[in-house]
């Protein structure tokens, strides 16, 4: 039986750079904590836009966008794009009266599949 | 088709093996360890949320991509038993030294790793590299018990089955040695305590430990790094600076750091090398991060009761003085590996003072850290340069498979013009061309002064490289259009114009700090290092300075090349002259060859070396000129006259110039040096598809690195033209006649040049060949107009 005033578990979506952070989400495949988390897959985190975080947002999920880090950018600054976009996304969320918290971006290179699972654990603390 | 062995799968073996494979080479990499890849496999990501360019995540790309390679065959767990030359080149013979998995044929499916009952396959997977290996210490057969669980469990019959008893025979037009290096043993400095007193570690496992988790330890340990531990030191006999160890630990520093801002780390150091292209910007992240730097070698280490340690130091003043820590890290240097005399008595090679492979013999090659320390990415340009020296020196540029567009409608072919321009004509771009010239191409070299030969001239040498290279002198770039492949150039040599079309461009224009000079020499008595010697052998005997002072790390911080050179003219001015020699210097940069013991030889000759910190002021006075500045040392201010000066230009400014780059549409990092600050790009591309970088401009100074940068670039134009034919997917972004409004925002957005504008169309349009499907513009384009077809992520 469900405890009375516990939240449900949010759902995580997670934005995964094909360059960094999906290659470390595949060396850290089996991990207990990724398990439940929805990942999508880009071919740089510069490919992810404003309106692909709020529609997660939108149907209630909370989003951590991943990419490379800063200057390691196969794309050169893909990931300082995304990073101004999910700063736009927090403005919007906080302007709503929504947590700002919903939006996460963390940086992590494809040979850091431990950090990729603190980031995630990090993520799911309510 | 011609067959290159390598010696070595680390990542110099694997980046040369890529090389030669894509020219159509094929490559045998022999590895005497079961896995390949060599110590990148232990090393650490050591980014904050910004990279700090260590090159792991890059070295594990690029032994993936070699794993993956058809036109390479690893042989793990194998050693050269024997070679020879014959007719043809090299035979040699290799014995497999345990089972070990044919990393070609394995599709890791991990069955072996389920079958084996001693638990001895391991997987490793990181990076986007995967592969098992089997670790020989526990495998079952080793001690000769019938075994071969693994051999009949692997679908894909990648397990020798003869186990210990495997040879191959190999036959090679060339052998190249990329055989590595080891760690310093740093038990050889017992008064440090490592291997007896707990929590002290050497680099590499503190490398590893932090490949694997966020901390060394705890999160509140205090931590500590010492630095040069069997490097530099003459006792040990090795009197050479390793050139990596001030750059990992000092990344390592910032991480822990960056993990816990609350923690104290701090670097006990005797000089801090310049290892990364923005490093002034790094000192200044190090202070302002509060990673604390001692100068000062720890004398002993040792336990306390509760587990903290001790470590004794000399303070200032000869006084001693103690700091407690948590944990301290050793930044073990790199010596010769394992078995490296016996492989130079195998390939007829010289080994120099310390061990380290001297160049290579005919046919027999040698690159990456087994010829001298090296990073990473610097082992990285060393493989492609010894790639392209091996392509030349069997006069076959090798030709890379043809690709079909045939069956294919998205496919288009579009050719490659064979045409190369290299933008200056001074070291390293009589390099380029030279290396270009023996490639087979006919580049064009524009030089802006009346001749060529730039910072350093060696005229014979300039003669030979440039020797039937259409030279244009007094000639600028005025224009450039076209993309990858086909770049018109428009050059003013002269009082004519012409226009050049070509396939590829190199940048080799230098730094522009010649300006950066300009309120500060008199070219009397303050004038650039380089001019030095000279000028003071041109004054009649009466009239030579009795004191001269040479200047580096004035503004920004000096690299190798500045040393090399203040320290080669200080030798010259005391041998010729007997003069006093002052050598101002912030750090002393000896993280190349031959650069400590230059150092030494200048110190034993009598060459005063002041160590400064803070600002330096010159002060031209009547009879010569005062130089003052904080001994960091001794602590006091040093104020000395000399009657002539030097000024390292290295150190006055390290910016590129800054009007080509944008004609070039080639981004600068926050020095003003041409290239991105990517690890991605070194050595040798830049954000734009088919313009490529060497030396200075991208801040290489020191002679060798110059060159093996110019390799290197030569390397990578040849490996995009040698193509002929460039076949490209038409999946690159397409923009909406209809809602384009021409605003160019993805054009400015877009990082590598790829939109133009369609001038009928009166739209936005990216060229699929610059196209790199990164989706930026996608995202940036505010009237949504721009889509890319290859990945929906809705
Ligand atoms: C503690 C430490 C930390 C470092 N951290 C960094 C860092 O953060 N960033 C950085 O840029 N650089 C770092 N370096 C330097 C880095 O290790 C080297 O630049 C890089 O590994 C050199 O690659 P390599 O291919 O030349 O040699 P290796 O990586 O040593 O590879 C050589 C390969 O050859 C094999 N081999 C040796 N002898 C034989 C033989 N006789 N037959 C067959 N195979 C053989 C070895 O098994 C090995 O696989 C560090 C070095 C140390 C010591
Ligand atoms: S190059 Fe940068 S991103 Fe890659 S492993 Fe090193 S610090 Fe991390
Ligand atoms: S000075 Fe050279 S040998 Fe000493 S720690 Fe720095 S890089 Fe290593």
């Amino acid at each position: 039986m469900k405890k009375p005033g516990k939240r449900p578990k949010q759902r995580l979506v997670v934005f995964c750079c094909e360059n960094s952070a999906a290659k470390a989400a595949e060396s850290a495949a089996g991990d207990p904590m990724l398990k439940g988390v929805e990942f999508v897959r880009v071919p740089c985190a510069g490919r992810v836009e404003i309106r692909h975080i709020l529609k997660r947002i939108e149907a209630g999920a909370a989003v951590l966008a991943l990419a490379c880090p800063l200057d390691n950018c196969k794309y050169i600054h893909g990931n300082r794009r995304t990073l101004k976009r999910v700063d736009r996304v927090k403005q919007v969320l906080k302007d709503a009266g929504i947590e700002e918290g919903r939006v996460r971006m963390e940086f992590l290179s494809s040979v850091d599949p431990h950090k990729l699972v603190n980031v995630i654990k990090e993520a799911k603390r309510p | 088709m011609r067959r290159v062995l390598v010696i070595g799968s680390g990542i110099t073996g694997c980046a040369a093996a890529l090389e030669l494979a894509h020219q159509g080479y094929s490559v045998d990499v022999l590895e005497s360890a079961a896995g390949v890849g060599g110590k990148i496999l232990g090393y650490c990501c050591k980014a904050t949320i910004e990279c700090a360019r260590c090159g792991v995540c890059v070295a594990h790309t690029r032994v993936a991509q070699a794993v993956k390679h058809p036109n390479i065959r690893f042989l793990a767990a194998m050693s050269l038993q024997s070679v020879r030359r014959d007719a043809k080149g090299f035979a040699a013979r290799a014995v497999q030294q345990h089972p070990a998995i044919r990393l070609s044929a394995c599709t890791a499916c991990g069955a072996c790793a389920k079958a084996c009952p001693a638990r001895c396959i391991t997987r490793y997977n990181r990076g986007g590299l995967v592969q098992y290996s089997i670790n020989h210490a526990k495998c079952l057969r080793r001690r000769r018990r019938a075994c071969a669980k693994c051999v009949a469990a692997c679908p894909a019959a990648a397990i020798a089955g003869d186990g210990l008893s495997g040879a191959a025979d190999l036959s090679a037009d060339a052998v190249l040695v990329a055989t590595g290096h080891q760690a310093f043993d740093a038990r050889g400095k017992p008064w440090l305590g490592y291997s007896q007193v707990p929590n002290v570690l050497n680099g590499e496992e503190a490398e590893a430990i932090l490949a694997n988790r966020m901390f060394l330890r705890g999160p509140n340990d205090d931590v500590a790094f010492v630095q040069c531990v069997g490097s530099r030191d003459p006792e040990l006999g090795r009197n050479y600076c390793s050139a990596v160890c001030c750059a990992y630990a000092t990344r390592m520093a910032r991480v822990i750091r960056h993990r816990n801002p609350a923690s104290n780390v701090t670097v006990y150091l005797i000089d801090l090398q310049n290892f990364d292209k923005t490093f002034s910007r790094l000192r200044a992240q190090l202070a302002a991060e509060g990673v604390r730097l001692v100068r000062s070698a720890p004398s002993s280490i040792d336990p306390l009761p509760g587990g903290r340690l001790s470590v004794k130091r000399e303070g200032v003043a000869g006084a001693a003085a103690v700091a407690e820590h948590d944990v301290v890290v050793l930044s073990v240097g790199m010596g010769p590996a394992a078995g490296a005399a016996e492989l130079a008595d195998q390939l007829g090679l010289r080994r120099d003072e310390f061990g380290f492979f001297e160049p290579g013999t005919p046919g027999v090659f040698v690159a990456g850290t087994c010829a001298e320390p090296r990073s990473i990415l610097d082992s990285i340009a060393s493989g492609e340069a010894v790639a392209a020296q091996i392509l030349e020196a069997l006069a076959d540029p090798g030709r890379p498979a043809r690709e079909s567009t045939a069956d294919n409608p998205n496919l288009r072919k579009i050719k490659l013009s064979p045409g190369v321009l290299v933008l200056g004509g001074g070291l390293a771009g009589a390099r380029v061309a030279g290396e270009l010239k023996a490639l087979g191409y006919r580049p064009v070299v524009l030089e802006q002064a009346a001749r060529t030969g730039g910072g350093a001239s060696s005229a014979a040498e300039f003669e030979r490289l440039l020797a039937d290279v259409d030279v244009l002198t007094d000639a600028t770039l005025s224009r450039l259009t076209g993309c990858i492949g086909s770049f018109h150039a428009s050059v003013r040599a002269g009082k004519t114009a012409r226009d050049i079309d070509c396939g590829a461009i190199v940048v080799c224009t230098g730094n522009a700090r010649q300006d950066a000079g300009r309120d500060l020499f008199d070219f009397d008595r303050i004038l650039p290092a380089g001019d030095l010697a000279a000028a003071v052998a041109r004054l009649p005997r009466k009239d030579r300075p009795r004191a001269v002072g040479i200047i580096l790390d004035l503004k920004v911080e000096e690299t190798n090349a500045g040393t090399a050179q203040a320290f080669q003219t200080a030798l010259r001015v005391i041998e010729q002259h007997h003069a006093e020699v002052y050598v101002f210097l912030r750090e002393v940069r000896v993280a190349a060859k031959g650069l400590e013991t230059l150092y030494d030889d200048a110190r034993n000759a009598g060459v005063n070396v002041v160590k400064y910190e803070g600002p330096l002021r010159l002060k031209t006075i009547e009879d010569g000129v005062e130089i003052s500045a904080r001994d960091a040392l001794l602590g006091r201010d040093a104020i000395i006259l000399c009657q002539m000066v030097g000024v390292s230009p290295c150190g006055l400014s390290a910016a590129a110039d800054a009007g080509l780059a944008a004609l070039l549409g080639v981004h600068t990092d926050c020095l003003g040096q041409m290239q991105d600050n990517n690890a991605h790009l070194f050595p040798a591309l830049s954000n734009r598809p088919g313009i490529f970088l060497a030396g200075a401009c991208r801040s290489r100074y020191h002679p060798p690195e110059v060159i093996a940068d110019a390799k290197a670039a030569a390397m990578r134009v040849h490996s995009l033209l040698s193509r002929k034919h460039l076949i490209v997917e038409l999946s690159n972004a397409t923009v909406e006649t209809t809602k384009c409004a021409l605003c160019l925002t993805c054009a400015r957005t877009c990082p590598h040049g790829a939109m133009t504008v369609d001038d009928e169309k009166r739209k936005a349009v990216s060229r699929p060949e610059t196209c790199q499907r990164c989706g930026i513009c996608v995202g940036e384009c505010p009237a949504r107009a721009i889509e890319l077809p290859a990945s929906v992520i809705e």
